[in-house]
């Protein structure tokens, strides 16, 4: 008799372990999902790699094309979904970076900024810089005197993941200082 | 009614409130990274899953000592506790990054340490007085009762059989007096003067 009722509670013992193994299963797939973020967060960089200066000959405009290279060694997509920037252009490196030489900035979003997992893709953000303009005044000097130009780019890239929509991360990006070269 | 095998009855009890802290553990993980995985049960679950663990405890234990029940909701905070710690760190863990948001090592991880062990300790405690008390008057009291039937059939059945043996022992001591007497009788008769 004493064995039919510790059968009783060893029963709903039994059914608690099993409820347990399950949300033992879960916690593993919430942990790795966790990870899988996090890396995803940590691992996603971007670069700038090529820069190229446009000109308008009818509106005077020019249009500063930017093509960043975006890495994401991930096992999740990313979407980048804007581009913060501040451009920068000037006669030489040594006055490159300060405000005076700031010839655009603001933000760019993009249309499709999906970048899949394991792969590196090339996105280009477009800026244009219109006439009577302080920064279209300090671009005509920089590019003024037929020496060289140096442009520079600062900002960051937001993105969020496709998965995730809730998660969203900042790139920093790096773009070292290079010469460019107007073209009509 | 009591187990009172103690190896088995403390592998048991850890065993059942490590199922239950891991029940627990998964309600409080989900919630604190529904932020990132977009999968929220409800801040409800925080007070739910360890009253309902915690009664469930409370039945379980019921044939145990009382202090087992308590031990028991113990037993299952520390874990759950410890659980939601090696979720919440697991890309640390597993070497992937420190703080993937900047902040949740500092801040977040012992907040959520803390909301842990406040809920799940009183509530669980709570949950498994009621399951015991529950558990006491249902599944004790009927198989008590049960017990005393089987008690009860069994002393009537002794009764019965000391009363068989009473009765052959009652029959034996007519039959020894009916033979002394007889044999008084024969000496009697065998004494008396012929003629």
């Amino acid at each position: 008799m004493k064995k039919k009722e510790l059968g009783v509670t060893n029963l709903i013992g039994v059914l608690l372990l099993v409820v347990a193994v399950i949300s033992a299963g879960g916690l593993y797939y919430l942990a790795s999902e966790y990870c899988q973020i996090s890396d995803t967060l940590v691992s996603v960089e971007t670069n700038g790699t090529d820069i190229t200066l446009f000109h308008d000959n009818v509106s005077g405009q020019y249009e500063i094309i930017v093509t960043l290279t975006v890495s994401n060694p991930s096992e999740l997509d990313i979407e980048i979904y804007s581009i913060e920037y501040l451009v920068f252009a000037d006669k030489s490196t040594a006055t490159l970076t300060s405000n005076d030489a700031c010839v655009g900035g603001g933000s760019s979003g993009l249309a499709n900024g999906t970048v899949s997992a394991n792969t590196v893709r090339n996105l280009t953000v477009m800026f244009l810089v219109g006439p009577g303009s302080l920064y279209f005044e300090r671009l005509e000097y920089a590019l003024a005197g037929g020496n060289s130009t140096w442009m520079y780019l600062n900002g960051f890239a937001l993105f969020r993941l496709s998965d995730y929509h809730e998660v969203d991360g900042e790139l920093g990006m790096l773009f070292y200082p290079r010469e460019v070269a107007v073209n009509d | 009614m009591i187990e009172t095998n103690n190896l088995r009855v403390k592998l048991k009890l850890t065993l059942w409130s490590i199922s239950a802290g891991t029940i627990v553990a998964y309600f409080f993980a989900t919630n604190f990274l529904a932020w990132a995985t977009e999968f929220n049960p409800g801040g409800s679950v925080l007070f739910f899953s360890p009253l309902m663990c915690g009664l469930i405890l409370g039945i379980i234990t019921c044939e145990m000592e009382a202090i087992n029940t308590v031990i028991s909701s113990i037993i299952m905070t520390i874990w759950a506790t410890v659980a939601v710690l090696i979720t919440l760190m697991a890309p640390l863990i597993f070497g992937i990054v420190l703080d993937p948001t900047g902040t949740l090592w500092m801040i977040h991880a012992p907040q959520n340490m803390l909301i842990t062990i406040i809920l799940v300790l009183p509530i669980s405690l709570l949950g498994a007085i009621v399951g015991r008390l529950f558990a006491e008057n249902t599944i004790l009291s009927s198989s008590m009762r049960r017990e005393r039937d089987i008690l009860k059939s069994e002393t009537e059945e002794w009764y019965r059989m000391l009363e068989e043996k009473l009765e052959e022992k009652r029959e034996e001591l007519e039959k020894v007096k009916l033979e002394q007497e007889s044999n008084i009788l024969k000496e009697k008769s065998g004494n008396q003067p012929e003629g």
